[in-house]
């Protein structure tokens, strides 16, 4: 009885310190925005108490349908080719090879530009007649306006996030992947599997707590990814990337509606709270090693 | 591996292929720093030496405060990243480890927290800040750093460490008298080197990179941080000078590259070692 | 001892002279480089000369002013004074958080109101009130470069103007014809971010009769005028390819491209550009000659704690003398400024020759474009519509409908 008070009181005091700032600063600001949600607020002027009516309202607007339909495909795209090139490219740096190490660093380095200047770049390598369409004129087709073809441009930012943001993952995966064993693999290449079929079966079952963390990470940065996607497109082409997230932020800082915006908000919140914890659900049965 | 010397020069000529997309945007970035504003753009990938100069980067730190700038981005890291690591540590072990009132709870609302987005709550935490009289300091920048999504991202990094960690440590300690501080100091932090360091890793980049709160909350041109500083470089009425914005991204840019190149093969490795599995 | 007695008078004194500066101002600006510069000097000479008031400059980018003000003002930690770019007056005015100067600086004999033309106070009014002072009143220019003019042998608009020949059709063929000879682009009119399309293709619908708006504020942008406008540009944009596609990032500065619109402002620069360039009038259209003038004014938020000491501070900010030297990166629209030869030789990169044509000589043909609080949804609405309307085979009438019952219906 004594030690159970004990471990009560210590788990109370190593919490504390983190849970005590995350509940002023996040979660009573969160629980004011559920509240100013009821309101119409340009921010400069009195907010007003409207009720339920930006709910309402919400579930009428085909803007916002809309922007939950871009932000599903941007986010399982996002999801799907991250985490496959980073586990490709994480094997890939983890073979043993000279100067192994600048190709970790250039597959990395994408992760520390500044976004401003990535998206410059991007921009201009993909105008009309840009770098890319020049080689592809050179190799004897037309290349599309990129970044302005409504059905390309979503599929184009995931790609470019991708790039942008993968090393990251990359770098986690190689670590979990110098954790296995190499008895296993010795074990596996006697029995005669493939190189593959190892991957696959033993590699991938004994790095999945990794998987699942970087699967969170990955999709909760999708979910909130605004400045790239608000430099390199702005949600166009008509409106072919507006993902949530640029919708609430529109509504909030650029027709200054903030009690929509914040309606918008605890819709995203809950949205992804759900996500979350269905898969967390889910977890149970795919990650090992968690008791 | 076998060892073939076809598989290695096929190997390599695979990752420089690969490299490509990767490497381009930042080299740009770095020729470009030293070209004047319209070479930039009429002659992007060209490499005539007499062109290019270090004029762009006597001009951010002579015309602009950037260094100071700098300092502040720096010394804001040196604050973050220790911090948020111990609160991870201390949370995330408490929320793996030790059963106690309300976990499961603080547990979900941490979860919460790391998927809220800053533009969301910024209002509330504004006018929290305002009456502590921090506005224009950088007190809440570097508090939600450690507190909001990054600081949450980072107790859940920790928690889901400690939970793969095997459970007969913990008892081993109990057992030769250690009490749950003991164990956690002397037993379970040591083995954690490497969750500790993505969690380092994380911290470093969300708070070198982050750009709405200091946007929010600072005023005046020497407390600002660098990706704001990266706005500041325009003509006056707000038209972007990119080549002094580039040159300023390459220097914002290097030393987080620098220490990646250095560090990486120790990185890798101390994750390797400690048998992190997770 | 007596000089220690002194040193700690003298400390005294200077502590009381701090104590004294019971009110501290915050003056909100998103100026950058020597723009800036002169702003916190303006500061701070205003600081010594009055010794109750402490002005501190804040500084914001451009592309966030609105929110971050828009977050201090909600939170009850407004700015006293600061500028305000046209985009946002609508929305800052229909929440009343603006301080009506009219019965303070406008009665104001010093300040002479007078001095201002009436059309270039029209964004600022509500009601019988006036809520701002526009210390930039810069027109659209056309910068174009001298060197591809010459090179593909097409004389260069500013010769063209004072034969009274510079109309669009010449505009339109001078672009065709450097695009035919020299590769590069003939003419750019929107800005590199689509959202910003209405800079330069404003002052190319007025000039036909068309435009966003009507009087009444209903839709023009399927008006005729306006039809013929888009027609010119997309005719360029698609027959001859003179004038880049949305997304084309070639700017004027690389030497590739011929002419362009843009605020004089844009002139910092091509400090560094190592070909040839003037400015000159836009061109003429069926309906005039008429360009658009971009302002940003100097605004008192409601909530200033000081409204009497920041109106005066803005009085000083917006009085003849203190816009004479800001005239320098923005040019007022007071008459008794622009007049003066002072102002015309300013830019050491412009002769004040061409600053007079371009410039000063078309800021009464020229129009500020108004809106209503609406505008930003309409100009959502129309940026994705100016994404199916600039495609090779759009069929321009029936897009440009499209848009206008769209942004018709916002009202």
């Amino acid at each position: 009885m004594q030690l159970r008070r004990q471990e009560q009181l210590t788990g109370l005091l190593f919490a504390l310190p983190y849970a005590l700032g995350m509940l002023v600063l996040v979660i009573l600001p969160l629980a004011a925005v559920w509240v100013i949600s009821g309101t119409r607020w340009s921010l400069l002027d009195e907010p007003r108490w409207v009720g339920l009516n930006n709910y309402q309202r919400l579930f009428q607007d085909p803007g916002f349908y809309r922007s939950l339909g871009v932000t599903a495909l941007f986010t399982i795209g996002i999801l799907v080719l991250n985490i496959s090139s980073a586990l490709g490219l994480a094997v890939l740096l983890n073979q043993k090879l000279r100067g192994i190490g600048i190709f970790r660093t250039i597959i990395f380095s994408p992760v520390v530009m500044p976004v401003v200047a990535w998206a410059l770049v991007w921009k201009f390598l993909l105008q009309p007649e840009g770098p890319i369409n020049q080689m592809l004129a050179a190799a004897g087709t037309q290349g599309p306006n990129w970044l302005f073809e409504p059905s390309l441009a979503l599929w184009l930012l995931v790609v470019i996030e991708v790039i942008k943001a993968v090393g990251l993952n990359a770098v986690i995966f190689l670590s979990a992947l110098q954790g296995v064993p190499k008895e296993m693999h010795e074990a596996a290449v006697l029995d005669g599997t493939t190189p593959v079929q190892t991957f696959f079966r033993i590699t991938l079952p004994l790095i999945s707590p990794t998987v699942f963390l970087v699967f969170i990470v990955t999709l909760i940065g999708a979910l909130k990814l605004f400045t790239p996607v608000f430099v390199l497109t702005g949600g166009g082409p008509a409106e072919a990337t507006t993902t949530l997230i640029l919708f609430m932020y529109k509504q909030g800082f650029s027709f200054f509606e903030f009690g929509y915006a914040s309606a918008v908000a605890v819709v995203l919140f809950v949205v992804v709270l759900g996500l979350t914890v269905l898969q967390w659900n889910l977890r149970r049965r795919l990650v090992f090693y968690e008791s | 591996m076998k060892a073939n010397p076809y598989w290695n020069v096929l190997l390599v000529a695979f990752l420089v292929l690969v490299s490509v997309p990767f490497v381009v945007p930042i080299a740009w970035m770095f020729l470009s720093s030293f070209k004047s504003g319209a070479e930039i753009f009429s002659n992007p990938f060209q490499l005539d030496s007499a062109k290019l100069s270090l004029e762009n980067f006597r001009e951010i730190f002579a015309k602009y405060p950037f260094a100071r700038q700098y300092l502040n981005s720096l010394y804001i890291l040196a604050i973050v990243i220790p911090l948020t690591a111990l609160l991870s540590a201390l949370a995330g072990y408490a929320f793996a480890r030790l059963r106690f009132w309300g976990r499961d709870v603080l547990f979900i609302l941490t979860l919460g927290a790391m998927m809220i987005p800053s533009e969301l709550t910024a209002v509330p935490q504004f006018i929290l800040f305002k009456n502590l009289g921090a506005i224009n300091t950088h007190l809440p920048v570097i508090f939600l750093q450690i507190f909001s999504a990054t600081g949450a991202l980072a107790v859940f990094l920790m928690r889901q460490h400690f939970i793969t960690l095997p459970k007969e440590l913990e008892e081993a300690g109990r057992v030769d008298g250690l009490t749950h501080w003991g164990v956690f100091w002397h037993i379970m932090l040591p083995l954690s080197r490497p969750a500790l360091v993505t969690v380092a890793i994380f911290a470093m980049l969300n708070s070198w990179n982050d750009y709405f709160n200091p946007l929010i909350y600072l005023n005046s041109e020497p407390k600002l941080t660098l990706p704001l500083a990266l706005q500041r470089f325009t003509d006056p009425l707000g038209g972007v000078f990119w080549n002094l914005t580039l040159a300023g991204g390459t220097l914002v840019a290097i030393p987080i590259l620098l220490l990646f190149l250095l560090a990486q093969r120790q990185f890798v490795a101390s994750l390797a070692s400690s048998g992190m599995k997770g | 001892m007596k000089r220690v007695l002194l040193a700690l008078g003298a400390l005294l004194a200077v502590g009381a002279a701090s104590a004294q500066k019971e009110i501290n101002l915050r003056f909100s600006t998103w100026a950058g480089g020597d723009g800036l510069a002169l702003l916190q000097q303006l500061a701070k000479e205003y600081s010594d000369s009055n010794p109750r008031v402490n002005v501190a400059v804040e500084v914001t980018p451009f592309a966030d002013y609105p929110r971050k003000v828009a977050i201090q003002v909600a939170s009850g930690d407004a700015p006293d004074v600061g500028w305000l770019a046209e985009r946002d007056v609508p929305a800052f005015l229909a929440s009343n958080a603006l301080v009506d100067l009219r019965p303070s600086l406008y009665a104001d004999r010093n300040f002479d109101a007078a001095d201002f033309p009436a059309s270039a106070l029209n964004l600022w009014r509500k009601g019988n009130g006036i809520y701002g002072v526009p210390f930039s009143n810069s027109p659209q220019v056309l910068f174009y470069n001298k060197d591809l003019f010459a090179k593909a042998g097409v004389p260069d608009p500013m010769t063209q103007y004072a034969k009274g020949t510079w109309d669009y059709a010449a505009f339109q063929k001078a672009a065709d014809t450097i695009k035919e000879k020299t590769g590069a682009f003939g003419a750019r009119v929107m800005r590199l971010d689509p959202r910003a399309w209405s800079s330069g293709t404003l002052a190319v619908l007025w000039s036909y009769g068309g435009g966003v708006y009507d009087d009444k504020f209903k839709c023009a942008l399927d008006s005729d005028g306006s039809v013929r406008a888009f027609t010119l540009l997309h005719e360029m944009m698609f027959k001859s390819g003179s004038m880049p596609r949305p997304g084309d990032q070639t700017t004027f500065e690389t030497g590739r491209m011929a002419m362009y619109m843009d605020n004089v402002s844009y002139s910092a620069q091509l400090r560094t550009v190592d070909f040839k360039w003037g400015i000159a009038p836009m061109p003429k259209g069926p309906s005039g000659r008429i360009t658009q003038l971009g302002q940003a004014g100097y605004v008192v938020f409601a909530k200033s704690k000081y409204p009497k000491e920041a109106t005066e501070f803005l009085a000083f900010l917006a009085s003849k003398d203190v816009m004479a030297r800001t005239a320098r990166f923005f040019p007022p629209p007071r008459k008794s400024v622009l007049s003066n030869p002072a102002y015309l030789s300013s830019n050491p990169l412009i002769p004040a020759e061409s600053l007079k044509v371009a410039l000063v000589n078309q800021v009464t043909s020229a129009k500020v474009f108004l809106t209503t609080t609406n505008w930003p949804k309409a100009n959502d609405v129309i940026t994705s519509g100016l994404d199916r309307l600039y495609q090779p085979n759009a069929n321009l009438k029936a897009v440009l409908s499209d848009i206008c019952r769209q942004v018709d219906a916002l009202q």
